[in-house]
């Protein structure tokens, strides 16, 4: 298990170390640090954010918006998930709303999401209307392969209602649950950034990214860009590291 | 009589499953109804359970509320410990307190309570069986349902789990309907033993088994006789 664990590690440092050089040869043939910036200069730019006074409450309010869509969506996905799911009447009701989210291009969302609402929410409302349909989609289908003999016993002794859910049902979703809620935190992050870019809301990464690209900071850009990708493997190391909590029985 | 089977009858569609079925039997007694795989059985365990409603025929002393229940398969969650299992069908029925008494004691009779902690996955086949045993033993009931739980077992587990049941049922009796095809585990368990016809399923024997529980082996001569019998009824082994 462990010489797995550090054979793994040495993998993935393997391959960063591979797209690091890759990144460095490019930009050396490209030799113009305002296209592809090396990965030195990319580095001076992150630690130039860094330093400024407000590098944090940018990053916060990003976070804090991606945060706020995902558990809004993830709460409504699974109230009306677990009705969908154990409920074909509703699941039939919800198949409009839900296919029609999942359809609509993600910039017409974004643009109407600034028409009808302030700058600083609307990313929340674009984020929500993007992972909604995946997370409860993945809920659904949790609930439906829910053992039915396991049911059965639950039913045969007489355990409450909801006391199945909470004892039953719930575990029976966690792996849909995280499975989904692993690439929904991700897309979440991405589509939140891209909508900040359109509304620009104050001090927040998709309007400094903006900002940059606007000045011409190409290694800014890429800086801001290497921030948001460590965002999201933070949440995908913290997400692992729940899931690991909540199913210690596997 | 306590417990009465009136003439029940059962159809699904233009199939006749069961027909006119009809028997009388005390309280706490093992109750087994032997017949061939796919005979109805099952059928006839859910009319008593009140999940299935029969076409025909009426039913008394059978109350769903107080039945417990052992399945072909152990039926565990797997997120959940031993404990927590047994647990998990008690917390409606009893204070805390009680509960842990209740799991310990049945826990200790089937040989696992060194094992309570431990989650389902790390329990063989055997083990995850006698949990669904203590389960059903540890809930507050009079009746006990049972379909075919000793069903492709091989013989040393078979007896072992039996063994279990048996200590379990000597330490808090009831009446048990027990749903079979295995005749070994007929004779050890039953105590009126009604064998059963291909569909339409009819009563076609009734044996009475004297021989006290505890005393029940396959080298037994009353146990053999009774084998016997069974054996002559049964058209594919004469």
């Amino acid at each position: 298990m462990q010489t797995s664990i550090y054979k793994n590690n040495l993998t993935v440092a393997f391959s960063l170390a591979f797209l690091l050089v890759l990144w460095k040869i490019l930009s050396l043939w490209v030799n113009a640090a305002i296209i592809i910036p090396s990965p030195e200069e990319t580095l001076k730019a992150c630690f130039t954010l860094l330093v400024q006074p407000d590098f944090f409450t940018r990053v916060w309010h990003t976070v804090a918006r991606s945060l706020a869509g995902f558990f809004i969506a993830l709460f409504t996905a699974l109230f009306l998930g677990i009705i969908g799911g154990a409920c074909r009447p509703a699941f039939v009701l919800f198949k409009p709303l839900v296919s029609i989210t999942k359809a609509t291009p993600t910039m017409s969302i974004i643009l109407l999401a600034l028409i009808w609402l302030h700058t600083e929410i609307a990313p929340i409302l674009v984020g929500f209307l993007v992972i909604f349909p995946l997370l409860y989609t993945n809920i659904v289908e949790g609930i439906r392969n829910v053992d039915v003999k396991l049911l059965e016993m639950a039913k045969m002794y007489q355990v409450k209602k909801k006391r199945i859910i909470a004892e039953l049902y719930l575990p029976s979703l966690s792996s849909y649950l995280t499975a989904g809620a692993a690439t929904a935190l991700g897309l979440n992050l991405k589509v939140i950034i891209a909508a900040e870019v359109l509304s620009q809301p104050k001090n927040c990464i998709g309007t400094s990214l903006h900002l940059e690209q606007i000045n011409l900071n190409t290694a800014g850009v890429f800086a801001w860009t290497i921030i948001a990708i460590l965002i999201s493997s933070f949440f995908d190391y913290s997400l692992n590291f729940l899931r690991q909590k909540i199913e210690k029985w596997k | 009589m306590p417990f009465t089977v009136n003439k029940i009858s059962k159809c699904y569609d233009e199939l006749e499953v069961l027909a006119d079925i009809s028997f009388d039997v005390d309280d706490n007694k093992i109750v087994c109804l032997l017949g061939p795989s796919g005979c109805g059985k099952t059928t006839l365990l859910n009319i008593f359970s009140g999940i299935t409603t029969p076409d025909a025929g009426s039913l008394t002393g059978f109350t769903p509320d107080n039945t417990c229940y052992l399945f072909q398969e152990p039926r565990l969650l797997k997120w959940k410990t031993v404990e927590e299992n047994i647990n998990f069908v008690l917390k409606d029925k009893m204070a805390p307190e009680q509960r842990k008494d209740v799991i310990r004691k049945n826990l200790e009779i089937v040989g696992l309570w060194e094992y309570r902690n431990f989650y389902i996955s790390k329990l063989s086949g055997g083990m995850k069986q006698r949990v669904a045993i203590a389960r059903a033993f540890a809930f507050p009931a009079g009746i006990m349902l049972m379909d075919e739980p000793f069903k492709s077992l091989d013989l040393d587990l078979k007896a072992s789990l039996i063994k279990s049941f048996n200590d379990l049922w000597s330490m808090n009796q009831r009446s048990v309907f027990f749903v079979t095809h295995d005749i070994h585990a007929a004779l050890i368990l039953g105590d009126d033993i009604f064998v059963l016809s291909e569909k339409p399923t009819r009563i076609q024997k009734y044996i009475k088994n004297r021989v006290p529980l505890g005393e029940r082996n396959l080298r037994n001569p009353d146990i053999l006789e009774i084998e016997k019998q069974l054996y002559d009824h049964f058209s594919y082994f004469r």
